[in-house]
């Protein structure tokens, strides 16, 4: 089943803005993928870290979420030590392992992870209506907004209805495997979840013409930055002009301890 | 079908953002109020079938659908499918924030190139409609891992490996999403007709 990400009840990073948190993570995440030296992607996990524990977040439930990046992490391990152009640190038979290929394995590992911490932080904790709404006031078009509002909202509906149909499938005895039988059944399957998708749209869209939907979807919460807003923009500037500044050698980071 | 954060290099992540930011606002466009609800709805049917998993052999894989989504909405396809990558990275993770231009890019520009290639196809005879429904899918996922190879291979020479390896996992599932395709536009065509382009009520 579908489940809300993250939402976390209380915390201090709750007490910033959902506007906060989103540029917060755009400024992080921008800074962060643009980098390639080991001390700035060891300051952006110790950045993720400490956001973690100031979020008050569980570790062991953040580390589940970390799972979904180990295929991927799988693969460059696999491959990069051995595709790469360099200087051989060891030979197992035919293959050879270079020391630019686990240099490269280790930064996009140390990378991604810190990156996917950052965003697991800052924005998987807000309900999808903040986000929308703070990407609004960061001067999203007010169209993709209400696309990602309607989106969101129908998505867990739309589940429940693919349910109800694998249900009916399985009762009359449906077993997947790889056969053209199958496939047809996903996709007829598939093609009714489209039917009825339109068929709730035409609906849905008649019900916001009846409460004369203008277009606009008001917010029942509303934010305003308070001193702490400030005071972790102010933060996550410093923070990120160090990691820029240590990207182009202009300070070296063991310095700064 | 998406990259994680974190791997590409700035100036692909930077002309990922810029497609689509093109991209979405002619979707934007072309859309008007009255059929943001549908287009909605829709973007959210394809982001749960997105999460079917089929089965190939012993393994299985989740379906792409880029080329039904094309064929359905048309430009509208860019909004939508960056609308589910943001979705899918605040749900379960899957790439983030810096990626997301590239990643919708991925997607969406074979979603409209199957719209042009193949939408006028649909009601000719039967056969060529099949194969045009079949191609649209193969073509979808074909177009889309060369995109995805090109954005690592761009990013780092020293990728070619990754690259080639992301594209050939993906020929399964352009056989799949091929013979998908074909029985779900059969489907539509027989049920709704109306959904489909070129078939005014």
């Amino acid at each position: 089943m579908l489940q809300e990400a993250f939402i976390i009840r209380k915390s201090l990073i709750l007490g910033l803005t959902p506007r906060t948190r989103t540029l917060a993570a755009i400024v992080f995440a921008t800074v962060i993928a643009l980098s390639n030296k080991l001390p700035v992607l060891l300051l952006a996990l110790g950045t993720a870290l400490l956001l973690i524990s100031i979020a008050g977040l569980d570790f062991r439930q953040v580390g589940r979420r970390l799972l979904v990046l180990s295929g991927f992490l799988l693969m460059i391990w696999l491959i990069l030590p051995f595709t790469y152009q360099g200087e051989i640190v060891w030979r197992i038979s035919f293959l050879s392992v270079t020391q630019p290929g686990l240099i490269a394995a280790t930064l996009l590992t140390l990378k991604t992870c810190s990156m996917l911490l950052i965003f697991l932080t800052l924005i998987s904790t807000m309900s999808t209506a903040d986000l929308a709404h703070s990407l609004h006031s960061l001067k999203m078009p007010a169209k993709l907004v209400l696309l990602l509002l309607i989106t969101y909202r129908y998505i867990f509906l739309i589940e429940d209805e693919l349910q109800t149909l694998q249900r009916a499938a399985k009762v009359r005895n449906f077993r997947p495997g790889t056969t053209l039988h199958c496939y047809r059944t996903y996709a007829y399957l598939l093609g009714m979840l489209f039917v009825r998708a339109a068929e709730r749209a035409q609906r849905v869209h008649q019900a916001m013409l009846c409460r004369a939907f203008n277009g606009r979807f008001h917010s029942l919460r509303e934010y305003h930055n308070r001193s702490q807003d400030y005071f972790f923009l102010a933060l996550v500037t410093i923070i990120s002009l160090m990691m820029i500044l240590c990207e182009w050698n202009i300070i070296t980071l063991p310095t700064l301890f | 079908m998406h990259i994680a954060e974190g791997v590409l290099s700035g100036p692909v992540l930077a002309a990922g953002f810029a497609i689509t930011i093109v991209g979405v606002g002619i979707g934007l466009k072309k859309l008007d109020f009255e059929q943001i609800a549908e287009t909605g709805i829709l973007a959210a049917a394809f982001f749960v079938a997105s999460l079917v998993h089929v089965p190939i052999g012993p393994a299985n894989a989740h379906l792409i659908l880029n080329g039904v989504v094309g064929l359905l909405l048309g430009w509208a396809a860019f909004p939508a499918i960056a609308t589910a990558l943001l979705l899918q990275a605040v749900l379960f993770q899957f790439g983030g924030l810096t990626s997301l231009g590239v990643n919708t890019a991925i997607m969406a520009l074979p979603a409209i190139a199957c719209h042009y290639l193949f939408a006028p196809l649909l009601w000719k005879s039967p056969k060529v409609a099949a194969s045009a429904a079949f191609a649209c899918g193969f073509m979808a996922v074909l177009l889309g891992a060369i995109l995805l190879g090109g954005a690592l291979f761009l990013s780092d020479e020293n990728f070619l490996g990754v690259a080639t390896i992301a594209i050939s996992a993906h020929i399964p599932v352009m056989v799949i999403e091929g013979f998908i395709t074909l029985f779900c536009i059969g489907f539509l065509k027989k049920v709704r007709p109306e959904m489909l382009p070129g078939k005014a009520s």
